[in-house]
C-alpha cells in the first residue's frame, strides 16, 4: 500500500523531524475522530487512539465515521478510515482511559466530562516526566476553548487546574446529551492540531526566533465570531 | 451611565494576555470603563471612580445573570468578590465540555 506524500506542507511540519515520537488521542468523537486523521495525514506514525465506545447513529453527522461503520467499535473504524485514506496504522486500544495507562510525548486529551479529563489528567499527565505537551479541548455547540500546557510546569498546571469546572454546568441538548455540530467539531480539531504544529516548531527552533509563542488557552465563539487567548506563563 | 458598545467585527489579535476584539470607550476623571457581557455581546460601562467596583456588583448594575457561567476579569478566572478596575474585561464563558 502506498504511504501519505507530505511533502506539501513539510515546510510547515516535518514528519520527518518529528519523528517517532508517541500522540495519544483519548476520546475518538466528533475532535478526537478528526484529530486523528488530520495527525495522520500530517504524517505522525506513531499514534495511540483510544475509545471505548461504538459508533452510533447520531455520530455519523458530527464525527468522521461513515454509516457502514455504525455499530463498530469506534477505534476499529478509524484505524480503518486512517488506514484507507492514509496508509498508516494506528494503534488503538478499546478500552476506556482511567489514569493507569502510560501515555506518550504528546497527549490529546479529548473526553466529554469534566471529571474524566481531572481524573486521567491527575493520575497519568500531571508532573508526567514523559509527557511533553498536553492539548485539551471543549465545545459546545458554536463556542469552544482549546488548552495546551506542559505538564511539568507548575505555571501550566496552575493555569489549565484553574481552567476546570464541575460537569453539572455543561451544554445538553433536548435529549440530554452533549451538543455537537460537525463545523463546531471541524474548527476545534483544527485548532487542535495548528496548536501540536506550533509547539514543535518552537521546540525545534534552533535559534528561537519562530516569532511565535503558545496561547495556553484559546477560547472562541463562532456566531458571532470571537476569540481570546490568554498565556500561563 | 450605561452605553452600549458597538461590537466590532472579528480582527486579528494575539497576546500573552487575554485578548478579545471590544473596543473601550473614552473614561473621564470621575468614571471608568469596563466591559461586561458574553462572547459577542459585551457592553462597554461607566462606573463610578469613587468606589471600588467588584465583579459581583458589576454584573448586578449590567442586570446580567452570571448563573452557570464561567467567570473571567481579563480572561483570569474570578469570582463575584474580585475586583475589577480601569479597561477590564468581565467575559461570562460558557462552561463547555463537550468533544
Amino acid at each position: 500500500m502506498n504511504t501519505i506524500n507530505t511533502q506539501r506542507h513539510l515546510d510547515v511540519f516535518s514528519n520527518v523531524a518529528f519523528g517517532d515520537r508517541r500522540i495519544d488521542v483519548i476520546g475518538a468523537g466528533a475532535t478526537g475522530s478528526r484529530i486523528a486523521v488530520s495527525l495522520a495525514k500530517l504524517g505522525v506514525n506513531n499514534i495511540h487512539v483510544w475509545d471505548f465506545d461504538k459508533v452510533e447513529a447520531h455520530n455519523i453527522a458530527n464525527q468522521a465515521y461513515a454509516i457502514c461503520d455504525i455499530g463498530r467499535f469506534k477505534v476499529d473504524a478509524l484505524h480503518d478510515l486512517v488506514r484507507a485514506q492514509t496508509g498508516l496504522t494506528l494503534n488503538v486500544h478499546n478500552e476506556k482511559v482511567d489514569g493507569t495507562q502510560i501515555l506518550g510525548d504528546v497527549v490529546f486529551l479529548l473526553t466529554d466530562t469534566m471529571s474524566s479529563r481531572r481524573l486521567i489528567w491527575d493520575n497519568s499527565i500531571r508532573f508526567k516526566m514523559r509527557t511533553k505537551l498536553m492539548i485539551e479541548t471543549r465545545m459546545g455547540a458554536d463556542q469552544g476553548r482549546c488548552y495546551t500546557v506542559c505538564p511539568i510546569r507548575p505555571s501550566h498546571v496552575k493555569g489549565w487546574e484553574e481552567t476546570l469546572y464541575n460537569d453539572d454546568n455543561g451544554q445538553l441538548s433536548a435529549c440530554n446529551s452533549p451538543i455537537s455540530v460537525g463545523p463546531t467539531a471541524e474548527y476545534l480539531a483544527g485548532l487542535a492540531v495548528w496548536q501540536l504544529i506550533r509547539w514543535f516548531a518552537i521546540e525545534n527552533a534552533a535559534d528561537q526566533t519562530t516569532g511565535d509563542s503558545l496561547d495556553h488557552e484559546i477560547v472562541f465563539g463562532l456566531r458571532p465570531f470571537f476569540h481570546g487567548t490568554r498565556s500561563f506563563d | 451611565m450605561k452605553t452600549e458598545l458597538n461590537f466590532a467585527p472579528s480582527t486579528s489579535v494575539s497576546s500573552s494576555a487575554f485578548v478579545t476584539n471590544e473596543r473601550a470607550l473614552p473614561a473621564n476623571s470621575s468614571t471608568f470603563n469596563v466591559r461586561v457581557g458574553a462572547p459577542g455581546n459585551v457592553r462597554n460601562l461607566s462606573l463610578g471612580a469613587a468606589k471600588s467596583w467588584t465583579v459581583g456588583e458589576v454584573l448586578s448594575l449590567a442586570e446580567i445573570d452570571c448563573k452557570g457561567y464561567d467567570l473571567r476579569v481579563n480572561g483570569a478566572p474570578a469570582n463575584g468578590q474580585s475586583r475589577v478596575s480601569e479597561g477590564q474585561t468581565i467575559l461570562l464563558l460558557a462552561p463547555v465540555r463537550g468533544n
